[in-house]
């Protein structure tokens, strides 16, 4: 039997997460049930809803003539950027972890780009890539060769897209740094007792310890890079040729162009689900690469 | 006295309050390109309207062209329309068939309508007017056609080059590093200092070639396909040809980052470009302290010559409170009047009849040191436009931006010349079959 004491604490408990509660609702859990709803009609925004069934997540699956290029898209971009900047993060905490002059600089000058806003990082980057004044060109030119179509050649444009991505993965660096920095002394000493070299105390100590930070970097990294949106909002609408057509920018243009906003709530919850199961299969595959200290 | 006073300080109030409260409040949501400023200059004309009459006020809602068709989707969404607005083209009549848009039909008298070219309908409503009109031209630089012993692009219609006469006069005027042209040996097609030619590609302007080859993107009445005949395909590879074959004209990622038209005119990067009538104001003015000669002329033509016009439609919404006091306002908005230093300033064309009669009236807004000279810019622009211009399809086909964007889901391909212009179009054809099923009126 709960005493008078107890009942207070609970109240006073829930009158504290109330705010919490009423955001995750509103914010939240009301907002997806309402993608629910929508997905299930035809809703245009314009006229009244009609009650469609499946239909959507039919046709998406059978005659959605974006859809495939869609999903070839933003996975195309989302690896490419999630294993480039894993790779080039990784990298650049390795170097900024070392004694060099004036770290405490580089460690800010590698994490700037982070807080630069995107919109702002995509006109500079854009000028970069543009062919006949832009810097890359210019420097190919000097070594005689022709220039490239940066943003506007089926090749180039989402690799030009992760490069940039990629630049600004400076918290990415910052967290390897820390992982970096609990890497336990002892150990490296003791390789080196053992007659281990740098290759032998990167491979068999740093690498095994850092899984839990490089398991949280790449999850993390490929959630937010799927839902890559800026770049194709700003600089490319999709284009060259529908390359560059990321999931997220196809359900903005769908929903908020077109007015097709039961399709494009169909398009996200089909995301979204998609999402839930890749971090689902990267927890479940974790186990196997991925070493804690305590286990 | 102190009673008195009080009782005169409410009076004063009451009749301030009841005038106030007189003025029927409405919107207008207009956008704005590039800077707030324009918005400012928008301001001042809904000013005047005003303080023109004492019965409506109206308020502007500024937003960015880059949002602006998402701020309206949204507010349709939430039943939140404004009044009026100006409406992007393609989504117009979309907005008719979901029964969103009033009937301006009956709102002019017939000595003031705007002229029938300019009408966006939909089963036979008229749900508004283009603010200007607006039609597809060629833009030259006239030095550059002097030095190359090139004959100007023609200056009316029945005089229209064919395209074999417009490649001819592209390559002579087309000039790489080492000063050669396509016609001679030795030409590098990889370092050319000058295009000859620059057909628009914009997904909606291409397509005026296929009209004029007796294809186009659909019939006149809305009700059949015709991207996939073979005009409109012949007319396209004819155009992505300018680069892939001819080396006339840029690459589409080359002319995405060009300048502005009167820039490339300027700095001999092109030597000819088709574009709008409103280039005249928006560009070609710019470079005229600068030295820029340049000439306009009509548009090459495959077997006819034909010209686009369009322009976005001022619309009253059908939800409005005040529909009488929004269509009253949406007219005065159309009246050239209110929008002359934009017809004299060459970014607009008239809309009503009265400014075509006759050359007196056309002289009043087109002879000015902005315009060309009159009389190329009579037959080239105005002639053309009175009797060569056919509408846009968005004038009358619902969600037109849908079909536009799936017609060019993957057009850059064939700019490249990836993929000829048949393989594409047979291969996008049944998508766009079904699409233009779905949204044809019935």
């Amino acid at each position: 039997m709960k005493t008078r004491r107890t009942r207070g604490t609970t109240v006073t408990a829930y009158l504290f997460l109330t705010p919490a509660l009423l955001g995750l609702f509103f914010i939240t859990i009301f907002p997806m049930i309402g993608v629910i709803a929508i997905s299930l009609t035809n809703w245009t925004g314009l006229e009244p809803p009609v009650f469609t069934g499946l239909g959507n997540f039919r046709e998406i699956f059978t005659t959605d003539f974006y859809f495939a290029k869609s999903v070839a898209a933003t996975l195309y971009f989302a690896l490419g950027a999630v294993i480039s900047g894993i790779i080039y993060a990784f990298t650049v905490a390795l170097l900024l972890n070392r004694k060099i002059p004036g770290r405490g600089f580089w460690r800010s000058v590698f994490f700037i780009p982070y807080i630069v806003p995107s919109i702002g990082s995509c006109i500079v980057w854009s000028w970069m890539y543009e062919s006949n004044f832009g810097v890359f060109n210019y420097f190919l030119h000097l070594v005689g060769i022709n220039k490239i179509q940066w943003l506007q050649s089926g090749t180039f444009a989402v690799p030009s897209l992760i490069v940039m991505t990629v630049w600004g993965m400076g918290s990415m660096i910052v967290i390897f740094l820390a992982g970096l920095q609990n890497v336990p002394r002892t150990y490296l000493e003791a390789v080196e007792i053992d007659g281990g070299n740098t290759w032998h105390k990167f491979r068999h100590i740093t690498i095994p310890m850092m899984t839990p930070v490089i398991f949280y970097n790449f999850l993390m990294s490929m959630i937010t890079n799927l839902q890559v949106f800026v770049p194709a909002y700003a600089l490319t609408k999709g284009e060259p040729s529908g390359r560059s057509l990321f999931m997220v920018f196809l359900i903005y243009r769908e929903g908020f162009m077109q007015n097709n906003f039961g399709h494009a709530s169909a398009l996200s919850l089909i995301f979204f689900i998609f999402i839930a199961a890749l971090t689902a299969v990267i927890f479940a595959t974790s186990k196997k690469w991925m070493f804690y200290e305590g286990e | 006295m102190k009673k008195l006073k009080y009782v005169l300080a409410l009076a004063f109030v009451l009749i301030a309050a009841s005038a106030f409260a007189a003025k029927i409040e409405i919107t207008y949501m207009a956008w704005y390109n590039t800077t707030e400023s324009e918005a400012a200059d928008i301001q001042k004309t809904l000013d005047k309207f005003n303080t023109s009459q004492d019965k409506i006020h109206v308020t502007m809602i500024a937003v960015s062209r880059a949002d602006y068709e998402t701020k309206l989707n949204t507010m349709a969404a939430a039943k939140q329309l404004p009044d009026t607005c100006i409406m992007a083209e393609p989504m117009t009549i979309r907005y008719a068939a979901a029964g969103l848009l009033a009937d301006m039909g009956g709102v002019y008298k017939p000595d003031e309508a705007p002229l029938k070219s300019l009408a966006f309908t939909y089963k036979g409503k008229t749900v508004g007017y283009s603010c200007a009109d607006e039609v597809l031209l060629v833009y030259y630089n006239k030095k550059m056609f002097d030095d190359a012993k090139v004959a100007y692009p023609p200056a009316s219609a029945d005089k229209a080059w064919t395209w074999k006469e417009f490649v001819a006069a592209a390559k002579k005027l087309t000039k790489d590093q080492n000063g050669k042209t396509p016609n001679d040996a030795g030409f590098d097609p990889n370092n050319i200092v000058t295009f000859g030619a620059d057909f628009n590609r914009l997904s909606w302007m291409w397509p005026v070639l296929a009209v004029s080859n007796g294809g186009g993107v659909m019939s006149p009445d809305g009700q059949r396909l015709l991207i996939g005949t073979p005009e409109s395909i012949e007319a396209l590879q004819a155009i992505a040809d300018l680069y892939v074959k001819d080396h006339v004209a840029p690459s589409i990622g080359d002319k995405n980052n060009m300048p502005s038209l009167d820039v490339n005119l300027l700095t001999g990067k092109v030597a000819m470009a088709t574009s709008g009538q409103w280039e005249i104001g928006v560009s070609l003015k710019n470079s005229l302290k600068d030295g820029l000669v340049y000439g306009v002329g009509v548009l090459p033509k495959m077997k006819k010559a034909v010209t686009y016009n369009t322009g976005g439609p001022f619309v009253a919404f059908g939800s409005s409170k005040n529909l009488d006091a929004a269509k009253a306002f949406v007219k005065w908005m159309s009246d050239e009047s209110n929008g002359w230093d934009l017809i004299t300033g060459g970014i607009w064309m008239p809309v009503s009849a009265k400014w075509y009669a006759n050359e007196t009236v056309m002289r009043k807004w087109a002879d000015n040191d902005i315009h060309p000279p009159f009389a190329q810019y009579k037959t080239a622009v105005i002639d053309y436009a009175m009797k060569n211009a056919v509408q846009v399809p968005w004038y009358y086909f619902p969600s037109y931006d849908k079909l536009d964007t799936l017609i060019n889901s993957g057009i850059t391909d064939v700019w490249n010349g990836n993929v000829t212009a048949k393989d594409y179009i047979n291969g996008i054809l049944p998508q766009v079959q079904k699409l233009f099923d779905e949204n044809r009126p019935k």
